[in-house]
């Protein structure tokens, strides 16, 4: 009897019915990204006989992140893609790579991503999200109606910056500026308005959501560096047979490192196309720059003091950066 | 600092369908020549055909360069081909260059304020529109549905992602100056730029929806493309497949033919087709 009974626990991934994993996300349909994971769920659902489905709900359907991450809660959802921010909650040292102005290239960013990737990835999981890899999200540049070369520059700026977002503020009071927080959605329309007119943004973003229009300038200075992930709770990817599970991470890390490629090239991209819109691009002096970093060393001593990022962290941040200045 | 976008943000989603076969702009050829290809409800047929066509114009705009209807005939029909036809997308790249590039000088020839546009800010853009009258709308619609479907081709390159701004105000000063022109299409190009992206990032669905039952509206039902369009952009961004599946149906039972738009509801009832079959997988 016992030994049925065992048996029968053995067979039980087995008999359970498919299991869909529902992913929410921002990106339309059609976009590089919605397209790869659809192409993904194609692909497991095959290699899986069908046991695993995946369906994406594109163009932030299911509401923001906050809402997102409450439907997850309730098992409406089971992952979302979004930017690494939405997962700090999780595993607040994946916040590494957002470090104000630590690096100066992304030579720089892939030597760190060499190494830290896949710590923030377990980091991640032990806190409850299963990920797959991180897509790049391209460095964000300070774009402005009047030249922003110096932090007094900015400072004279209507700067946006977004709204209900704890780690902005954090940094805006860092840096000693007063920006207007705004939800995304109407940044357009104030800085048509005027009444902001000044923004830090990847490039990406700034032609897609056409804010490019409206300002002059793009300060040549990687003010910090941006990526997204997908996460999957673990409560509903441990459902999954440990058999369908691999499958599920072969391929879905296949999947996020092409689309990490294809996005940092997108971003080379439209770095390029900015200016070629006729962005001006300034290079804040190297005394001006240095008045940066020192501010952005005392932004990120705040991030250390208030447990955003662990000092071990930072100092593992800081050792590849030395290692890797010091081979050039 | 968080980021409420993310990487890689490509609107390949965006497929504006540049099909808007102009009769009257094409009627300088001869008045009824065009429509023997706008009333064909046999899509294989004048695929074949329309290249002989294409040649045509394209010599009779080495005859006459500087010809405002020529010009915007040849952008017009090219842009319909590669937006239609053309799977390859490099040749559909290249089809819709020489769209837009007739597209640009035939406005250059209506009005010599509208040559160099790319050298214009968008700001400077917009104020060039504001001056427009209405008798300059058949010289935008051209431009603003020939930039449509050069952008539509190029969504990898970011410097045509960055002209979305550029059509959506054109096609605004379109609506503003004369809302019924080309069976109200411009209100159809207007619901899909504004259904591009989702509300939090700054779409307006609401605005999307508006403008696709004003483009039904003002062709009384007749452009089987809007409510098209209407199913694909906004009932699948707001996922509403009520909505999605009703209009598609409706599409499927209408009459194709309808004079200068057989062509085009012919392909609309085709996508419709195609639609339905993948609802179960979207939705």
């Amino acid at each position: 009897m016992l030994r049925l009974a065992t048996v029968l626990v053995a067979l039980l991934p087995l008999v359970a019915s498919a299991t869909t994993l529902k992913i929410s996300t921002l990106y339309p349909d059609g976009t590089t990204i919605v397209t790869g994971l659809k192409d993904a769920g194609k692909e497991i659902a095959e290699k899986t006989e069908g046991r695993v489905k995946l369906k994406v709900y594109p163009g932030g359907v299911m509401g923001d992140d906050r809402a997102v991450q409450r439907k997850i809660r309730i098992g409406q959802l089971h992952g979302q893609v979004a930017q690494g921010g939405a997962f700090a909650s999780a595993y607040k040292d994946s916040q590494i790579l957002n470090v104000p102005l630590a690096f100066n290239n992304y030579e720089e960013v892939d030597a760190v991503r060499a190494e830290l990737d896949p710590v923030i990835q377990q980091g991640l999981e032990e806190g409850g999200w299963v990920s797959f890899g991180l897509i790049d999200g391209g460095f964000a540049y300070v774009m402005s109606e009047k030249p922003v070369q110096s932090l007094a520059d900015l400072r004279d700026q209507k700067l946006w910056l977004p709204a209900n977002d704890e780690g902005s503020a954090k940094a805006a009071k860092a840096f000693e500026l007063s920006p207007i927080m705004l939800n995304i959605g109407s940044v357009l329309t104030s800085l048509q308005t005027g009444a902001v007119n000044a923004f830090a943004a990847p490039p990406v973003a700034a032609l897609t959501l056409q804010w490019y229009s409206r300002v002059n300038y793009l300060t040549d200075m990687p003010l910090l560096y941006t990526f997204g992930t997908l996460g999957i709770h673990e409560k509903f990817f441990k459902r999954l047979s440990e058999e369908d599970q691999k499958v599920v991470r072969q391929v879905l890390e296949s999947t996020f490192s092409k689309l990490d490629a294809e996005s940092r090239q997108e971003n080379l991209n439209a770095f390029q196309a900015v200016k070629q819109q006729g962005l001006e691009v300034v290079k804040p002096t190297p005394e001006q720059l240095a008045e940066w970093r020192d501010y952005a060393h005392r932004a990120t001593a705040e991030l250390v003091e208030e447990a955003e990022i662990s000092q071990d962290m930072l100092d593992r941040l800081n050792g590849i950066l030395a290692k890797q200045r010091e081979g050039q | 600092m968080q980021w409420r976008f993310l990487p890689g943000f490509v609107p390949s989603l965006f497929v504006a369908a540049a099909i808007t076969l102009q009769g009257c702009s094409v009627a300088s050829i001869d008045d009824n020549l065009p429509y023997g290809v706008l009333n064909n409800n046999d899509l294989a047929l004048v695929a074949d055909g329309l290249p002989t066509y294409l040649l045509m114009v394209d010599g009779l705009i080495e005859n006459w360069p500087e010809s405002e209807s020529l010009l915007a005939s040849g952008a017009d029909l090219y842009g319909a081909y590669a937006g239609l036809f053309v799977e390859d997308p490099t040749r559909a790249r290249k089809l819709s260059d020489k769209a837009l590039g007739y597209a640009f000088r035939s406005a250059c020839a209506h009005d010599s304020d509208y040559c160099d546009l790319r050298e214009l800010s968008v700001p400077e853009f917009e104020t060039l529109l504001e001056e427009a009258g209405k008798g300059d709308v058949p010289m935008l619609f051209t431009l603003g549905s020939a930039w449509a479907g050069y952008i539509q081709q190029h969504t990898s390159d970011w410097n045509a992602v960055a002209e979305l701004g550029r059509v959506e105000a054109t096609m605004e000063r379109v609506v503003a100056l004369d809302e019924t022109y080309q069976y109200g299409q411009a209100h159809m190009y207007l619901g899909v730029l504004s259904s591009i992206l989702p509300a939090s990032l700054g779409g307006k669905p609401e605005q999307a929806k508006a403008h696709f039952e004003q483009a039904m509206a003002l062709s009384e039902g007749k452009n089987l493309l809007a409510p098209v369009l209407y199913a694909e952009k906004y009932a699948r961004l707001v996922f509403d497949r009520e909505l999605h599946d009703s209009l598609l149906e409706e599409v499927l039972a209408a009459d194709p033919d309808v004079h200068g738009l057989t062509l085009q509801n012919t392909y609309a009832q085709q996508q419709a087709e195609a639609l339905l079959a993948d609802a179960d997988d979207y939705f």
